[in-house]
């Protein structure tokens, strides 16, 4: 089988470094082609991204023009997926809140990944004293059901972008942290811990080369996870009228709206409800292509 | 080869005690143990007898909670290890003590290959770039006779067999020239000629580097193969330490005897091998005087009495029993 490593954009980048990390790069990207679900997920992923980005160039129309003239109209050529109750056209709009779902699902799932992670690291590695007090604090937020949490941020904050991020955030950390946790308690046991430790590394080295790299496949595979669960809570908290203000494009904002005209009108909801459900299905196939991928011991 | 007289590493008084929820597990309880510069000490006794707890003590790598080194001192070329710090200790671990596992297949990281694990061994002791380091790693696989090191060097672990992970774990363990080697069952898992093989290796790295050598190991044949020197374990005590042929000629204390009586033997033709009656005694509560005594063939009323001490019989030839008429009433 022939690869065509040359054409792989971003490849130069990791050629320069040592022969090995390339080698490993090259051996994950050739096991990640192999999954087919996976690669759609990506495929999907990228769209999604490019979307995002250059929405000003794809959108036919400002998702903000209304024109009251031209209320909930059926699907044209001038507007593929019909207007809205005010006259925007709806492609538009769904163009537009991609930026929204990208921001709040892989905003907050990168930032409480980060913290959770640290946190699971600490309690897990460390454990005794340091593991009991890190896991109350975590279990206090866990306690809370994920909704009520954010409702009550949200009322304290008031809605926006920012608010809306940081009560996903904080809802997903305890997760995090306890998947990390878990496996680094498994890990340590490990004996190529003891073997490490008694080659004279010590504990910070051990954290970082010995024990992230093994927990990388299961934070990818929750993140990617709760990448989906956090783009569900957004969509949630809009279609309460909780999240982000009107002028935005949230697609759970839109879902809701679109519910008063659910009968005469079904694209309204439909739309954006389909892209929620592309976008959660492309985060959770996507990661587990990458768990796959990642796992050496899956190679072939 | 030529046997140095200066001791390498000297144990001295080691206790070690596990502190658990049933009470407090004695499992190293006062060993003694002294090994040369160039010798080659197996370390004898049944499963959970503190033979892998010594060798945890003296790189210091015994798992706080639950257990503590109580008391006792470890030289090593004159330092006591047990008064080093965290830090120096990391100098000593590796460098100057490495030590071999039992299981080669869990010892390697799976998310690395070969070659970075030796590289990283390497390159924390003595420095130097990554490309030289990647250099020292083949050339230390080629020396302990892995088949096409340039290969190795790039795969993961999963990918290699049982018998040539452990070569690279001695390959690791060797990699920055250690003065002491402390190989806990090496030969455990694999299968017999592989044994052969790994055993072969061992031996020939300690003529050729004089790498002293604490071989932890429950196999008699294993021992006579690789060691020049032997103690006998039980229950947390060294209970006769003697060079190999000695020991398995005219062993002195009766679970010795009864330990090569239980294993099997080519030169000799039996349907059944002797086993010992009993099992290993509880170390939370062990039995007062010689901790052997339940389980004797030949207890004197003062073996329920006193603990009997280790004592020179001649010849380094050591003894901890009171049956050999003197035993050693302290």
């Amino acid at each position: 089988m022939i690869h065509g490593y040359g054409t792989i954009p971003g490849h130069q980048e990791s050629e320069g470094q040592s022969h090995e990390q390339g080698g490993a790069l090259r051996e994950f990207y050739r096991r990640f082609k192999k999954q087919r679900l996976g690669v759609t997920g990506a495929i999907i992923v990228v769209i999604l991204f490019l979307a995002a980005v250059f929405a000003p160039f794809l959108a036919p129309c400002d998702p903000q023009r209304v024109d009251l003239s031209n209320t909930l109209a059926p699907l044209s050529l001038k507007h593929p997926l019909g207007t809205d109750h005010l006259g925007r056209d709806l492609l538009s709009r769904v163009i537009y809140g991609t930026r929204i779902v990208l921001i709040v699902g892989i905003g907050s799932v990168a930032i409480s990944a980060f913290f959770g992670g640290l946190a699971g690291l600490c309690a897990g590695y460390f454990g005794k004293t340091a593991d009991g007090m890190i896991m109350r604090c975590l279990d206090v937020v866990w306690a809370f059901p994920p909704i009520l949490l954010a409702l009550a941020l949200l009322a304290v904050r008031g809605a926006s972008l920012s608010t809306v991020v940081l009560s996903i955030t904080l809802v997903g950390i305890p997760g995090h942290a306890r998947i990390v946790r878990g496996s680094v308690l498994s890990i340590k046991e490990k004996t190529y811990i003891m073997a490490a430790r008694a080659s004279g590394i010590g504990h910070r080295r051990i954290l970082i080369n010995h024990i992230l790299p093994n927990i990388v496949a299961p934070v990818i595979v929750v993140s990617t996870l709760s990448i989906a669960i956090c783009i569900m809570i957004e969509a949630t908290l809009s279609f309460l009228g909780l999240g982000m203000r009107p002028p935005n494009d949230s697609w759970g904002f839109m879902v809701s709206e679109g519910q008063k005209y659910l009968r005469t009108y079904p694209y309204y909801s439909l739309f954006p409800g389909i892209m929620i459900m592309v976008v959660v299905f492309a985060f959770n196939v996507f990661g587990d292509g990458l768990r796959d991928a990642w796992d050496p011991k899956l190679k072939t | 080869m030529v046997m140095g007289t200066d001791a390498i590493l000297r144990i001295a008084d080691l206790r070690t005690h596990f502190f658990t929820d049933n009470g407090e597990v004695k499992a190293v309880d006062g060993v003694n143990l002294t090994i040369h510069k160039g010798e080659s000490l197996g370390l004898v006794g049944e499963s959970g007898c503190g033979k892998t707890v010594t060798a945890y003590s003296t790189l210091r790598l015994v798992p706080n909670p639950p257990g503590r080194i109580i008391s006792g001192q470890i030289h090593f070329k004159g330092r006591d290890l047990l008064k080093l710090s965290e830090k120096e200790m990391r100098g000593v671990r590796g460098k100057e003590i490495a030590m071999v596992f039992q299981e080669p297949a869990s010892s390697l990281n799976p998310s690395f290959t070969i070659g970075n694990q030796i590289r990283e061994v390497i390159q924390f002791h003595q420095g130097g770039s990554r490309v030289e380091a990647r250099k020292k790693a083949i050339e230390i696989l080629d020396a302990v006779r892995i088949p096409d090191p340039m290969r190795i060097v790039d795969q993961y672990p999963h990918e290699l067999s049982g018998g040539m992970l452990q070569r690279v774990m001695i390959a690791i363990a060797i990699s920055c020239k250690p003065d002491l080697l402390i190989c806990d069952e090496p030969t455990t898992a694999l299968d017999v000629s592989m044994q052969a093989q790994v055993i072969n290796l061992l031996n020939d790295l300690r003529q050729e580097r004089g790498t002293s050598l604490l071989f932890i190991t429950h196999d008699l044949g294993v021992l006579s193969w690789v060691c020049t020197h032997a103690a006998v374990m039980y229950a947390g005590n060294i209970i006769e330490q003697a060079d190999i042929r000695t020991l398995v000629k005219n062993p002195k204390h009766p679970y010795t005897s009864a330990l090569i009586g239980a294993s099997p033997r080519l030169d000799r033709d039996c349907q059944v091998l002797d086993s010992i009656r009993g099992s290993v005694p509880n170390l939370i509560n062990p039995p007062r005087g010689c901790k052997f005594h339940p389980r004797c063939d030949r207890v004197l009323p003062i073996c329920t009495e006193q603990t009997p001490q280790l004592k020179e019989k001649g010849d380094g030839h050591r003894v901890a029993c009171f049956v050999d008429g003197e035993g050693g009433a302290a």
